[in-house]
């Protein structure tokens, strides 16, 4: 079978990207990076990578969302299947474009927090690093979350509303994540906790988009 | 009052311009004398005690020096930031992890990761508070905005630093070798000016920091930083250093425009032509002095061929950042500088770049005999509840550790970070410490061999070295006798130990009112392991048995002694006999083992000499190990060992002492957080 290709989506600012090609080259994708002023979206998987995408100065992710490229997000997932992955910079840019519900605010103790952190996804337990100065899940309704699969802290770090940590809307195939799955990937020494995610979002779409078992 | 004075050039300073000008500057060229002649710039009482350092020879008068791992260069340095740090300690400590960004980047090299050095008042004091939150959210808006992961550090606290805080900071960069960019100029080719508009932030900082603090230190000295500007500048500029077409490269740091680009000329032998009206500039009010000294932040200055023009500029683009062609190369060695067609200063480079260099006095000091205590439980309290021993999670937790995917080991109370550089296959170990509680010449010998022995700790071949010389007024015959001492005593142990000094930095004027500090040389060192299955990850059990390794009564500084050590512990490992190896810092073989502890969360219990559990700085390695072949092993070699105990349980147990585990974490844990919410 034809590799399953991989966009990640570079703002000035974004500061994780090249682990996250790594990554996902680790696993099998063919990744390329494409531009914050790009249109046309015609990967299997596009990611918003980690970072402060615009220097994150007003709100974070608040600039993002006009980008030409979170625009046209917004009509891919309609035409077309196509899997959307937002790690911290790119759940916020998630969130501040209503492609995810919510809002993500200031982290409760008003500080930068980087740190491992227990989370639970689809009945398993695993670590993964945090880093962020702005990772409190918020929703007014949490009803509007039923049909979403919940990645959930063990021990809140941030103040995130029900433990929040990452959405997963399974109807539309995207994925918010406030923990770096890439960070736990290919560096020695490291676990390779952020696999769990990576090879769920892998076998979701060898599944659902081109009927693979 | 001549100009001169005003801007603090020294009577001999002015005289000696005098001589080698041959006339009188006129007023703009005196103001780039008091700049490029201050102590910031022209290390105008350190320089004659710098220059015979042991060096490996890699790029000496460059920015930052390095290391070559396979075909790559590591260049990494330290720079300090006090006084800003001291007037505005956010802006201040973003621009200092700015600027040494500048230094490795100027090199074509990518940063990837910086320490610190902090050094506050005590805890309790409110002062000290608002330095600290300050400092350490200017760093971490800073480090974690530019991608650049904080792997490692030391935060002291001690009355000294209450008025003046130390704040040095170091950044290591990686290119491949025949990509280096160097920062000589070549004739007949453009001057170019990158990233911010030039506006008049951080005016006369290299004055400002060439003086001792006081009431009335300018606000407006200090710089501005900006963490996104600075992190398109840093990929813009690693791509335009990878042109051809660009000869060399510069940043622009204390005294901006004006020694950058003088430096880059005199470095290359070639002459300049400056074209002042042709910078970008924030607003029109700025006058041509200000244009020259401003300090404006996220700068950088190319030379580049004509023909490099065109590419350069896509370049910027791409990046949608500024630039100005501002000058030209020449084969004259004239400093020439024009505003809208008037020559404003015309001054040869070997005067402008060659300061008055001060001579100074030595006096005899003596060493400091460490203080013995009476008490191993009084002792043991103390240390516990000490701010200086206890986790700095409340810092480090605000820094982003991992961006960028290369950290192993990170800070987590660890005393190194390590990262794994792909390109070369290999894992480098950084780490950084300052003693100053002895003469300088022991205080410097003790944080050189104890960074030495850290390194062999993990399995590291230590290769490097790097320090930030932090002293109060250089007009103080003892200050002048402790920076000898220092640098002396550095020379001496580098060349033994044949580690390469590779950068530096010093910093005078640490002084405010009557609080002067005590002599800090602020040491990192960085160690390579370059087959990968090398490295050991360090780990505690319970059951582990604790043994020490080396002669607890020798006092030299002696490289023999050292490196038979490092073979033995190297050896051990590679027979693969121990489980992790630490050496003996500040709070001596207790405080080493506690830490293990807290980490681990695992107790111990020891039986040994009472005098010895708290000496800082045993010439000694304590073993880890499971295995019981570790002291059959230990036997046949010729350098002294014991057995002290065993980690066990979730009691310390000290001899006939017993502390319950839990409760010295809870303490250690949370003394900061505490007292910083207070």
């Amino acid at each position: 079978m034809k590799k399953l290709t991989a966009n990640i989506v570079k703002f000035p600012g974004t500061n994780c990207e090249n682990e996250t090609l790594e990554s996902l080259e680790y696993l099998g994708f063919d990744v390329s990076f494409i531009s914050h002023n790009e249109t046309m979206i015609n990967s299997d998987l596009i990611v918003l990578a980690g970072g402060f995408s615009y220097g994150d100065y007003v709100s974070c992710g608040r600039i993002a969302k006009y980008s030409p490229v979170v625009l046209s997000l917004k009509n891919a997932t309609l035409e077309r299947k196509v899997f959307i992955l937002g790690i911290c910079n790119g759940f916020q840019i998630l969130t501040e474009a209503n492609i995810l519900p919510g809002a993500i605010l200031e982290n409760i103790g008003g500080k930068f927090i980087c740190d491992n952190v227990e989370l639970n996804f689809l009945n398993r337990s695993f670590s993964l690093p945090i880093a962020h100065h702005q990772g409190r899940y918020y929703i007014d309704d949490i009803e509007k979350l039923n049909d979403f699969e919940i990645i959930k802290y063990k021990n809140n770090p941030n103040g995130s509303l029900a433990n929040i940590a990452g959405l997963y809307d399974k109807k539309r195939y995207i994925m918010g994540l406030m923990p770096h799955p890439e960070r736990n990937m290919i560096t020695p020494f490291k676990p390779e906790n952020g696999k769990i995610i990576f090879e769920f979002i892998k076998k979701t779409i060898e599944k659902d988009f081109y009927g693979l078992v | 009052m001549d100009l001169y004075k005003k801007l603090k050039i020294e009577d001999v300073v002015f005289q000696n311009i005098l001589k080698k000008l041959k006339r009188k500057p006129n007023e703009f060229e005196t103001y780039l004398f008091a700049s490029m002649h201050s102590e910031h710039c022209g290390y105008l009482h350190s320089k004659k005690y710098l220059d015979d350092f042991f060096t490996n020879n890699n790029f000496k008068n460059e920015n930052a020096g390095c290391i070559k791992i396979k075909d790559y260069c590591v260049f990494f340095k330290i720079e300090s930031h006090n006084h800003p740090c001291a007037i505005e300690p956010y802006q201040g400590s973003m621009t200092g992890i700015g600027g040494i960004i500048r230094d490795v980047l100027s090199l074509g090299a990518r940063p990837i990761c910086l320490l610190n050095s902090l050094k506050f008042g005590r805890i309790y004091s409110n002062k000290t508070k608002y330095y600290l939150s300050e400092v350490v959210r200017g760093i971490s808006d800073y480090g974690n905005s530019t991608g650049i992961p904080v792997i490692s550090g030391e935060t002291i606290f001690n009355n000294n630093f209450e008025n003046i805080p130390i704040v040095n900071v170091f950044a290591a960069g990686v290119v491949k070798a025949d990509k280096v960019k160097l920062s000589s100029a070549k004739k007949d080719s453009l001057i170019v000016l990158l990233g911010s508009k030039t506006g008049v932030d951080g005016l006369g900082g290299a004055i400002f920091a060439s003086d001792v603090l006081n009431d009335k230190s300018s606000r407006n000295s200090v710089q501005i930083g900006d963490p996104y500007l600075k992190k398109l500048l840093i990929e813009a500029t690693i791509k335009i250093n990878s042109l051809d077409t660009t000869l060399a490269c510069q940043d622009l740091g204390a005294s901006g425009i004006l020694s950058s680009t003088s430096e880059l000329c005199y470095k290359g032998n070639c002459g300049a032509d400056l074209f002042l009206q042709n910078v970008h500039l924030q607003n029109k009010n700025i006058t041509p002095v200000e244009i020259m000294l401003s300090e404006t932040q996220e700068r950088m200055a190319f030379i580049i061929k004509e023909e490099g023009v065109e590419e350069f500029k896509k370049i910027v683009d791409e990046f949608e950042l500024e630039y100005s062609i501002i000058g030209k190369t020449n084969e004259s060695h004239q400093y020439r500088v024009f505003y809208n067609n008037e020559l404003l200063a015309d001054i040869p480079l070997k005067v402008l770049c060659e300061p008055y260099l001060y001579t100074l006095k030595s006096i005899e000091k003596k060493a400091v005999n460490n203080i013995e205590y009476k008490n191993t439980r009084e002792k043991f309290l103390e240390i516990i509840n000490d701010e200086n021993f206890c986790s700095k999670k409340y810092i480090y937790s605000q820094f982003d550790q991992e961006v960028q995917g290369r950290t192993s080991f990170s800070q987590n109370d660890n005393a190194i970070g390590v990262l794994y550089l792909k390109e070369a296959d290999s894992f480098i170990a950084f780490c950084i410490e300052t003693n100053y509680k002895n003469s300088a010449k022991v205080a410097v010998g003790n944080s050189f061999l104890n960074l030495f022995r850290k390194l062999v700790s993990f399995g590291f071949e230590p290769l490097g070295l790097t320090n930030c010389l932090n002293f109060s007024n250089p007009d103080d015959i003892n200050v002048q006798s402790d920076f000898i001492d220092t640098v002396e005593m550095l020379k001496k142990m580098s060349k033994d130990f044949l580690i390469p000094v590779v950068s530096g930095n010093v910093s005078f004027y640490n002084e405010f009112k009557n609080d002067k500090i005590p002599p800090c040389a602020t040491l990192a060192m960085i160690g390579v392991i370059q087959e990968k299955d090398k490295l050991i990850k360090p780990n505690v059990f319970s059951g582990d048995n604790i043994f020490l390794l080396g002669d607890f009564e020798f006092k030299n500084f002696d490289f023999s002694y050292e490196n038979k050590l490092k073979n033995i512990v190297f050896d051990l490992y590679e027979k693969r006999l121990l489980r992790s190896v630490k050496s003996i810092g500040k709070f001596g073989l207790v405080g080493t083992l506690l830490k293990n502890s807290l980490f681990y969360k695992v107790g111990f219990e020891i039986n040994f000499k009472k005098e010895l559990y708290f000496r800082e700085f045993l010439p000694c390695y304590i073993l880890l190990s499971d295995s019981c072949e570790l002291e059959n092993e230990l036997k046949k070699i010729d350098i002294p060992f014991c057995y002290l105990g065993k980690y066990v349980g979730d009691k310390i147990k000290i001899d006939d002492l017993i502390f319950n585990l839990d409760e010295v974490i809870q303490i250690c844990q949370n003394k900061i957080n505490f007292e910083m919410e207070k």
